[in-house]
């Protein structure tokens, strides 16, 4: 069988739709074009009947009510109006105080950012090496004005898996509101929005082959979460989200939501037998690192420092393989990952940080020939570079003085 | 198979902007990615910028994608340098219904044919400092056409800001952002038989506009989240369509005034169509029978299996009165009773028939039995 070129690796950054989620769609498209909110014709009621559909589907996935569940442009909008909805709506009581993380991702980061500008205060939390956070350190910030604590599911870099269930306790004993990203983790790991006592989740759709511009957040009804909307307008989403609900990517999100609930395990199983074999082949050449805990993490998600290699030279070496050098949207910029930085990788390990994302659609030919690739690009860049023959001489690099000329 | 009047609501994409969208579908685009997939995502972009530019002179102007125009709006009115906004009276719920934090806000009156009163406007301007003037190009429930470049004038001679929603000017009629001298404006896909779930907000150039979302650097840093490609795709095909169409969109003109002929040839003086005086869009008719129901006019619709609505789509879930009507002051008897029938490219002369039928014998109903 002939492989395509390139092959596509990069499934934290986006995925291809499913084809079932794609036909689905199309159709929708053409036929489901009543505005979803017009409440005097078939058309509104039919479209209106297939967002209902998809929110209950949703909700099926996290074991939520449909009613919790309030669909948005993607996941970057759902921890905007998590963590400022929140901070606004509580802040006349008192509580100013937000607790987040150093590896976040940056629109949670930025959102807490912004409310700084307003007057709130936070803390970011820092990691441990292993770039999971410690439970210890959470409890010691969390004080009487603590009202909310965001912290993610699975890490969009390295792929490691917080602690969610012992974070929900904690801020259920401290009467804290508990948001999370889940925009990596939705549909790829379960998750049970009473069994981890989550509040608020974010959710994305093109991270689970569905179309982009269509997310969802989640807001648990009891104990009621209150939030102060991003946006006003047509009160549509019963006020927390106004603007028209694309009742076609609803549908997309819906479905593929509804396809990852019952594909779960196959899934996962697919991906991990790839995944671990991917791993333990590179793993082969030495000085290769995965960054993150080594066991609690998605396995879709590698993320390798190659030391002696430069990482934009390895890039362009296997340009075959679709991949990224840290997150998508950070990445056009060549500054060293913030997230690997959290982890205390030195800057020149995090420069050679590649990240490796398999998915539903990755064969296992695929995963061959990016192995052969990479064991030839790896050794050959290795081969020519005076660092790798200092690194086997077992010198410190940093302790070289480089002169300037 | 039912009859769909509805399209100052929302409009069925046109079929080769679903083509075009299932195509993209198939591919994980990310523009934000720098391998050769996020370069051809961007470029994909980029074309559909030059698309909304073409259709709407605006070289001039950055175009910011957004989940639509409620999200466009509220971002200009938030984050827009000023610390007074000037509403119309019949602006869309997205811009009235906006409460800004820190921000007062004003309204300035439209007349009886729903058209914006240019001396209110003024009078209430005058002598402000650091304000936005919001007001829209077409009316979505009467289809009245504002005099935008006048409101545009009055605004700029006294240092303010304009910010103008073309939500529905928008493939309906030529649009010149340059020659209107707005300095925002916002408008949304599914209105001109594009996808639902994108619009775009336009800023002229020079002027800053902080984000209504945090988050990457993606939009040069005006609008955080991954860029919906597919729907970016369909938006942009949707607007070259809709420049080649104008003309025949104007011909909608024809199947419009037969039917207000012919309505009201048979109800005369107890039927009012809204703003007949004002330059209306082409496709729109405000149509109120005096002191029945909008309600009781729409159920009869439905069950003869054409969609048309009360008004705005998006401030139902209770249908209230339509606010434009009050502004407009009209009488009594005609205040709740208003329906408004919004056509299409699809749209033919039997259609039209059909609902002209249904409405006489609703009619003869109401009105010869008493």
């Amino acid at each position: 069988m002939t492989i395509k070129l390139p092959i596509y690796l990069d499934y934290q950054s986006t995925s291809p739709v499913d084809p079932r989620v794609v036909e689905a769609v199309s159709k929708s498209l053409q036929e489901d074009f009543g505005n979803p909110h017009s409440r005097t014709h078939s058309f509104g009621w039919s479209a209106e009947e297939k967002v209902e559909i998809a929110r209950k589907q949703i909700a099926d996935l996290i074991n939520a009510d449909p009613k919790e569940i309030f669909f948005t442009s993607g996941a970057t909008e759902s921890n905007n109006i998590a963590i400022k909805g929140v901070a606004n709506f509580y802040k006349n009581s008192g509580k100013n105080h937000i607790i987040t993380v150093a590896t976040e991702h940056k629109c949670v980061l930025n959102s807490v950012r912004d409310l700084e500008q307003e007057g709130f205060t936070s803390s970011f939390l820092g990691v441990q090496k292993n770039g999971l956070i410690d439970l210890n350190q959470l409890e010691s910030l969390i004080t009487n004005k603590t009202c909310l604590v965001s912290i993610m599911a699975v890490n969009n870099e390295i792929g490691v898996i917080q602690p969610l269930k012992e974070i929900g306790q904690l801020c259920r004993k401290f009467g804290v509101f508990f948001h999370s990203d889940c925009a990596q983790a939705y549909g790829k790991i379960s998750l049970d929005v009473n069994d981890l006592n989550l509040d608020l989740m974010s959710i994305s759709g093109h991270k689970i082959y569905a179309p982009k511009g269509i997310g969802a957040i989640y807001v648990r009804r009891k104990p009621r979460v209150r939030i102060k909307s991003l946006f006003s307008g047509g009160g549509q989403e019963r006020g927390i989200r106004c603007g028209t609900v694309p009742t076609s990517l609803a549908l997309g999100l819906g479905l593929a939501s509804e396809i990852a609930k019952n594909e779960m395990t196959k899934d996962h199983q697919h991906i991990k037998k790839l995944s671990d074999k991917f791993l333990k082949e590179i793993l082969k050449l030495s000085h290769i690192y995965l960054n993150g805990d080594q066991t609690h993490r998605y396995c879709g998600n590698l993320n390798l420092s190659f030391a002696g290699v430069e990482g934009e030279s390895l890039i362009m070496a296997i340009k075959d393989l679709a991949v990224s050098s840290g997150s998508a949207c950070t990445s056009a910029s060549l500054e060293p990952s913030y997230v690997l930085h959290a982890l205390g990788v030195d800057d020149d390990l995090a420069h050679t940080s590649i990240r490796f994302g398999i998915g539903r659609f990755t064969t296992e030919e695929e995963i061959d020939y990016a192995i052969n690739l990479i064991n030839q690009k790896v050794n050959r860049l290795r081969e020519m570079s005076p660092l790798w023959e200092m690194i086997q001489e077992g010198i410190d690099l940093k302790s070289i003085k480089w002169k300037t000329h | 198979m039912s009859i769909y009047l509805d399209h100052n609501s929302s409009t069925a994409p046109h079929p080769e902007v679903v083509e075009a969208m299932r195509e993209i579908y198939k591919k994980p685009y990310n523009n934000s990615a720098t391998h050769h997939l996020g370069i051809q995502a961007e470029s994909l972009v980029q074309k559909a910028i030059k698309s909304i530019q073409n259709l709407l002179n605006a070289n001039n102007y950055q175009v910011i994608f957004t989940s639509g125009a409620t999200e466009s709006s509220n971002q200009v009115l938030f984050n827009c340098d000023a610390d007074k906004i000037f509403n119309s009276a019949i602006e869309h719920a997205c811009v009235y219904n906006c409460k800004v934090d820190g921000k007062k806000i004003y309204e300035f009156a439209c007349d009886k044919n729903g058209v914006i009163d240019l001396a209110d406007l003024e009078k209430k301007i005058t002598n402000q400092h650091n304000f936005l003037t919001s007001a829209m190009l077409a009316n979505n429930e009467t289809g009245a056409i504002q005099p935008v470049a006048e409101i545009s004038r009055i605004t700029h001679k006294n240092l303010g800001l304009f910010f103008c929603d073309i939500v529905q000017g928008v493939g309906k009629i030529a649009v010149d952002l340059e020659e209107l001298n707005v300095d925002f404006a916002c408008l949304s896909a599914h209105k001109i038989y594009g996808p639902q779930g994108i619009g775009a907000l336009l800023v002229r150039k020079g002027i800053e506009l902080k984000p209504l979302i945090y988050g990457g650097k993606q939009q040069n840093s005006k609008r955080a989240g991954t860029q919906n490609i597919a729907a970016i795709v369909g938006f942009g095909l949707a607007c070259d369509i809709a420049s080649q169409r104008l003309q025949h969109f104007s011909q909608l003109a024809n199947l419009r005034n037969y039917l207000e002929k012919s309505l009201k040839e048979i109800a005369n003086d107890n039927l009012k169509i809204i703003s007949e005086n004002a330059p209306r869009l082409a496709n729109t008719s405000f149509i109120a029978l005096k002191n029945v129901d909008a309600q009781t006019q729409l159920i009869n619709f439905d069950l003869n299996k054409i969609c048309v609505s009360a008004g705005s789509a998006c401030s139902s879930g209770t249908i209230s009165q339509s606010r434009i009507s009050q502004a407009l002051g009209l009488e009594k008897h005609f205040l709740n009773s208003a329906i408004r029938v919004s056509l299409g490219f699809d749209n033919t002369k039997s259609d039209i028939e059909k609902f002209i039928n249904v409405w006489y014998n609703f009619y003869q109903q109401k009105f010869n039995k008493k």
